[in-house]
């Protein structure tokens, strides 16, 4: 029994068969192809060029899992109201110092004003992740997002 | 016992086969060398082999190829048995499966070329639900898929067609 290797196609014999002398006489890589190349390559090809550029808009929305529904606000580590995530407003506190606007947006939660001098809490911006907290020390206020907080990695190297 | 010439046949396998598998060690080896402008992709000319070894050799063998390539490949890196092993062993058996399954049953449809597409596809898709239930555990693993689907569009057509001359030109005929 001879072992008969699996063909690709008929396979072009001029470049085997004595034209090596004349590159004028070669097919072109181009031609090659041509004459090898069959239908469901080109299939392959351009389903997986769509499926390359479909993949682009595949995963809509940054992890909506993890989003915060509802948050509290402690003052003095008392409980003092319960805000709902879901719906746009804006509502003032009363903390040590004096008066603060928490705003609620689509973007999260965020203090829009604050008294306290150094306004890191004013520049922390918005937080929307469940466990995440907004803090301003000076005026004894915490506001947390309720839920657990999710297994949020900076990176991931292998 | 087996006849002479089957013997002779098998001898013959088992040398074609570790031609194979020593040219996609050496590839592995020299892809490692080579400077990546995208650190996650690579050609995958290793790649190569499997496919030869697929078209002249058949299925079993060009798994035992591409197996024995990331075996040894990985002790000559230092990486056999990191996460990055796991993925490079996934990512090759599912292109193995993928592309022998292709080349039996899609003859008529494709040449070299789309069966290595087909595997380049079953790489990253391997590779990347891997990475997903090992490392990352996370649906936001999906956003690279683009950054992943690319590059193995290309490096998946330019193997196929470098395994396309080489057959074209009788490498391995007897």
């Amino acid at each position: 029994m001879t072992h008969a290797p699996t063909r690709v196609s008929a396979p072009l014999r001029t470049a085997d068969a004595g034209l090596q002398g004349n590159p004028a006489l070669q097919p072109s890589l181009h031609q090659r192809l041509r004459q090898q190349l069959r239908w469901g390559d080109y299939l392959v090809a351009g389903l997986f060029g769509l499926l390359a550029s479909a993949s682009f808009w595949l995963p809509a929305g940054g992890g909506p899992n993890s989003r915060a529904r509802s948050a509290q606000v402690f003052v003095n580590t008392g409980l003092q109201r319960e805000v709902d995530l879901q719906q746009a407003q804006r509502f003032t506190v009363n903390g040590g110092l004096g008066e603060m606007t928490v705003e609620v947006a689509a973007a999260g939660v965020r203090i829009a004003v604050s008294t306290c001098p150094n306004q890191f809490c004013v520049r922390q911006g918005y937080v929307s992740r469940a466990g995440q907290m907004l803090v301003c020390v000076p005026n004894h206020v915490v506001i947390m997002l309720a839920g657990e907080r999710q297994n949020d990695l900076d990176a991931v190297t292998y | 016992m087996p006849s002479p010439t089957e013997s002779l046949h098998r001898t013959r396998l088992l040398a074609r086969g570790a031609l194979l598998a020593g040219f996609g060690l050496v590839m592995f080896l020299f892809e490692a060398l080579l400077p990546r402008p995208l650190p996650w992709a690579k050609p995958g000319l290793a790649n190569i082999a499997t496919l030869l070894a697929l078209y002249t050799l058949g299925p079993g063998l060009a798994v035992t190829v591409t197996v024995l390539r990331v075996l040894l490949g990985s002790l000559l890196l230092g990486t056999f048995l990191n996460p990055g092993f796991w993925l490079s062993l996934a990512g090759g058996l599912a292109s193995a499966a993928v592309m022998a399954l292709a080349q039996r049953y899609g003859r008529a449809m494709f040449s070299v070329v789309g069966v290595s597409l087909l595997g380049a596809l079953a790489h990253v898709l391997a590779q990347l639900s891997l990475a997903g239930i090992l490392i990352v555990q996370q649906i936001q693993i999906l956003y690279l898929l683009p950054l992943l689907l690319w590059p193995a569009l290309f490096a998946g057509g330019i193997v196929g067609i470098a395994s396309l001359l080489l057959l074209e030109r009788g490498v391995m005929r007897p």
